[in-house]
């Protein structure tokens, strides 16, 4: 059967007065029904203008498209405006991070439910407002039918999630696209939020793409995950061989970096030194290589995004396809990235620590 | 209720049943109708070098209490002492010395640094307060820009070119340019990158070891104010519900809103992750307006009696200056819940 979505070597570029930006390079991935890829990185590492693209929102003059997106085997990068309409939350929908900006804050939530409901099915209003009532109780609302009609001030920061979440599912998409959901949240509101969210595409098998920073989410949800950095992506496994066997210099630093609740307290946290790269001049070779304290004269070349071929696993009936998943951005051989990877645990001062943020 | 310093330090900023309520104003006329608590008979004490925690849910009245123990509110009872001094009430002038000493971080370095000043020139306001003549001052500059970490050459840039980080650095060097003894810090580094937090954060370290400073750290994220607090206190709708040393109230959380905060913190590791009983507790915190009987957090709470509806708990120490206001506290069995107590809303 095939995948649901397909990106291939997706690239965007942005023209923009101080030159070209390209913000996505080469990135391509597969998700199947309702499993969850969880897309990583830092502000600036082309997270969130991948997921907009999947969605055809980065059209304009100004920028360049380059690759393929197919959502259920049809085109979607090229496709008419038309075509991406019904696509747009018929097919696969998208919560942003901030529902206050979301939302149109002149009109009744309910009323922007019924918008959307109407926009992909031939129903009348009074059917429409019902569905939409039914999908805020859907979502934990308590008394949806005052509720819909309430605007979105109206609401606290994480009932705002919840009401773009039910928009999202209003017309049954297969894929929701969440882009730093819960970001804005408390942690006891996106614990409940992260429950429901994976509770509803569970139950009705959609696909989700997780856009996040929070390392812990990606632990708890994803099924697979694509660390992404200055554009590009630098590791891109299922989540167990992830957070097992980290394979990316980065990677390393991004989980070793998150601070933590359980294990001894530190005085001085890990960290990566230096900054993001600028996307407009961007190092040469590897991105990371300004930062990565294992970095060599080949990562002045950019390396190729590859499977590692792991000797140990020769022989092993089954261990190949698994391995095969397993893709990174690194010059460094296998060997020696689980051996500096080991001597990282051991001595994190070995990690650069120079330049300001 | 007062909390013990160690023996031989005297506290250098005590606050004892600190309120703070806000009108809420309503009508044509902007009448005050009704008060919202948001800070709620509060007591604490900070000693010298130390670094308090305060984390809580939004709401929760942590950013209002920064503001009182800085001054940038005036607290509507209770009482603050700043090193013997009292100072709740003070006016502009009198605080003056005092500003000097205390200082704030925010969270946002975007907003908080006027943009149309040069890096140079935000810094020298606190340096002239202090009283550094004008031929030292370049030389000062210079010297708070090396100690956070930013290049001496970029004194001349203005505050929009510089990253998310950086722009945090300065917000920092600009509260030490008054060389204080204490800094407030709200949600230091909430706005920024999980790579650029852990900077910040060690930065935050070396320079409380190098200055002697004390902190008082406000943030929502627990896992950040563990490593860099001494003491924690966690609040709940206006109220310090717990207070312990880091460790303990990591390791042993007594307040059942304790373990769900903690328990609601995502884990970075998938094992540990999928062990995890998820969501604890459901909800949000209650109104501030229309708080609930007893205790605030019953509505919420997994162990909740009838005791918990009608008694307002206090804090009390269990032992090690571990303090908890709860009458079902964890090292207690979990109460035996009768018929048609409370439910969690």
């Amino acid at each position: 059967m095939a995948p649901l979505l397909e990106v291939e070597h997706l690239r965007v570029r942005f023209r923009t007065d101080a030159g070209a930006l390209q913000a996505v390079d080469d990135v391509s991935f597969s998700l199947s029904d309702g499993k969850v890829l969880a897309i990583v990185g830092e502000s600036g590492s082309g997270k969130s203008v991948t997921a907009l693209t999947l969605m055809g929102l980065t059209r304009s003059a100004n920028t360049e498209l380059e690759g393929a997106v197919r959502f259920d085997g049809a085109d979607l990068l090229h496709a008419p405006e038309r075509d991406l309409r019904r696509v747009r939350g018929g097919g696969m929908a998208m919560i942003f991070q901030n529902p206050m900006t979301a939302l149109n804050p002149v009109q009744r939530v309910g009323a922007q439910i019924v918008e959307q409901i109407r926009a992909h099915d031939r129903v009348s209003r009074s059917e429409a407002w019902k569905r939409a009532v039914t999908l805020l109780r859907r979502v934990g609302i308590t008394r949806p039918e005052v509720r819909a009609r309430a605007y979105p001030h109206e609401f606290s920061g994480g009932m705002r999630q919840r009401v773009m979440i039910a928009a999202a599912l209003s017309c049954s998409p297969r894929l929701i696209v969440a882009d730093e959901p819960t970001t804005a949240l408390d942690v006891t509101t996106q614990s409940q939020i992260m429950d429901e969210l994976e509770q509803l595409c569970r139950e009705s098998t959609v696909a989700l793409i997780l856009i996040t920073h929070d390392i812990g989410l990606v632990a708890r949800m994803a099924d697979d995950v694509l660390v992404m950095y200055g554009g590009r992506a630098l590791e891109h496994a299922p989540a167990d061989a992830v957070f097992a066997d980290p394979l990316h210099p980065y990677t390393w630093a991004l989980l070793r970096s998150v601070p933590r609740l359980d294990g001894d307290r530190v005085e001085r946290l890990p960290t990566i030194g230096g900054s993001p790269p600028s996307l407009l001049h961007p190092p040469s070779g590897c991105h990371f290589r300004p930062r990565c304290p294992h970095s060599f004269g080949r990562c002045t070349e950019v390396p190729p995004l590859r499977a590692s071929v792991d000797p140990e696993a020769d022989g092993h009936p089954g261990a190949e396809p698994e391995g095969e998943r397993h893709l990174d951005r690194c010059w460094l051989g296998l060997d020696d990235k689980r051996r500096l990877r080991r001597l990282d645990e051991e001595a994190p001062a070995l990690v650069r620590t120079d330049g300001a943020a | 209720m007062s909390v013990d310093a160690p023996p031989g330090t005297a506290p250098l900023l005590e606050a004892r049943n600190l309120e703070l309520r806000y009108p809420v104003r309503t009508g044509s006329i902007r009448q005050p109708t009704r008060h919202v608590r948001a800070v709620d008979d509060v007591s604490l004490e900070l000693g010298p070098g130390e670094t308090l925690g305060i984390v809580g849910e939004s709401g929760c009245g942590k950013s209002s209490l920064a503001r009182c123990l800085v001054r940038l509110a005036t607290p509507t009872a209770g009482t603050l002492l700043y090193r013997g001094t009292d100072i709740t009430r003070a006016n502009q002038r009198s605080l003056r010395p005092v500003r000097r000493e205390i200082q704030m971080v925010f969270q946002d370095p975007e907003a908080s640094l006027n943009g149309r000043k040069r890096v140079g020139q935000i810094l020298a306001t606190g340096l002239r307060l202090r009283g550094v003549p004008g031929n030292r001052m370049k030389a000062e500059i210079r010297e708070l820009l090396r100690l956070v970490g930013l290049n001496p050459e970029h004194v001349d840039h203005f505050p929009h070119e510089f990253s998310g980080g950086q722009r945090q650095r300065i917000g920092i060097a600009r509260a030490l340019s008054a060389d204080p003894r204490l800094v407030v810090l709200d949600e230091p580094v909430s706005a920024l990158d999980v790579s650029i937090r852990a900077q910040v954060v060690n930065l935050l370290y070396d320079l409380r070891e190098e200055r002697g400073l004390s902190y008082v750290f406000v943030a929502h994220d627990l896992a950040v104010v563990r490593h860099a607090s001494d003491r924690i206190a966690v609040m709940y709708l206006g109220r310090i519900v717990e207070q312990s040393p880091a460790d303990d109230l990591y390791d042993h959380p007594l307040h059942p809103y304790t373990a769900a905060l903690l328990a609601a913190v995502p884990v970075p590791d998938r094992v540990a992750a999928r062990g995890r009983s998820k969501t604890v507790i459901r909800g949000e915190p209650a109104n501030a307006l229309e708080l609930p009987s007893g205790c605030r957090f019953r509505p919420r709470c997994p162990r909740a009696t009838d005791v918990c509806a009608t008694v307002d708990p206090q804090l009390v120490d269990h032992g090690g200056r571990h303090l908890v206001a709860c009458h079902h506290p964890l090292d207690t069995p979990a109460p035996a819940r009768e018929a048609g107590s409370p439910s969690p809303a």
